[in-house]
């Protein structure tokens, strides 16, 4: 597995373990009667955002060390991945805004608004990270 | 799996004749990653003009003895 494809599948399981652990955390206060309410999230969400920066950033410093060669250097081919993993997350990201101001415009409450354009940006990383290791594995 | 491009190469066998040159050498005289060369070796990449020129520079051969196109036939036309 090249350096690019490791990268990718460690965004891929930062983000989908941090997603996991905030579900079954919100579904927990559900659960339990609390009132799902952005001052009652947040405590969550930041947490959500910290941890998935955190394993990110850990991912690639491994990624670095052991790959230090090829991390250090790109060329051609990188960038072209490059532009087609922005393309396809900018997609994902522009579709979840149109969602998003279409939830504004019928009044939906403002924690579901933010789960919206969260998630959008959460899936639009995803996208990218698929996207990323499926471009090094099959060809551009 | 991607659609394999039209264009076929010899760069396998060109590293043969020179001395079996690694990919790891070709691609540093290059200036491409061992990746993306063994992309184009395998045909899964079609790298830039500038690369492919670069690519026949260091074989000494003209660029049409490293890279080959084929086009596919047009629908509804007899080949």
């Amino acid at each position: 597995m090249t350096a690019g494809e490791k990268s990718a599948v460690s965004v891929i399981a930062a983000l989908v373990v941090v997603g996991v652990g905030y579900i079954h955390n919100v579904l927990g206060m559900a659960e339990a009667g609390e009132a799902l309410t952005m001052a009652s999230l947040r405590g969550s969400v930041i947490m959500a955002v910290i941890a998935s920066v955190v394993i990110i950033v850990a991912g690639h410093i491994a990624i670095g060390i052991v790959d230090f060669k090829e991390i250090d250097f790109t060329d051609e081919r990188d960038r072209l991945i490059t532009l087609k993993v922005g393309r396809n997350a900018g997609a994902v990201q522009g579709f979840t805004l149109a969602l998003a101001i279409l939830g504004f415009l019928i009044e939906m409450q403002p924690v579901v608004l933010f789960h919206v354009v969260w998630a959008g940006l959460v899936i639009s990383e995803l996208v990218g990270a698929g996207s990323r290791f499926m471009l090094y594995r099959r060809g551009v | 799996m991607a659609k394999p491009t039209a264009i076929t190469n010899q760069i396998r066998t060109l590293r043969f004749h020179a001395n079996e040159m690694t990919q790891a050498d070709l691609a540093r005289q290059v200036g491409v990653t061992r990746q993306t060369l063994i992309a184009i070796e395998q045909g899964k990449y079609s790298p830039s003009l500038e690369v492919a020129f670069k690519i026949a520079l260091v074989f000494g051969v003209p660029l049409e003895e490293v890279f080959q196109y084929q086009p596919e036939p047009e629908r509804g036309k007899p080949a």
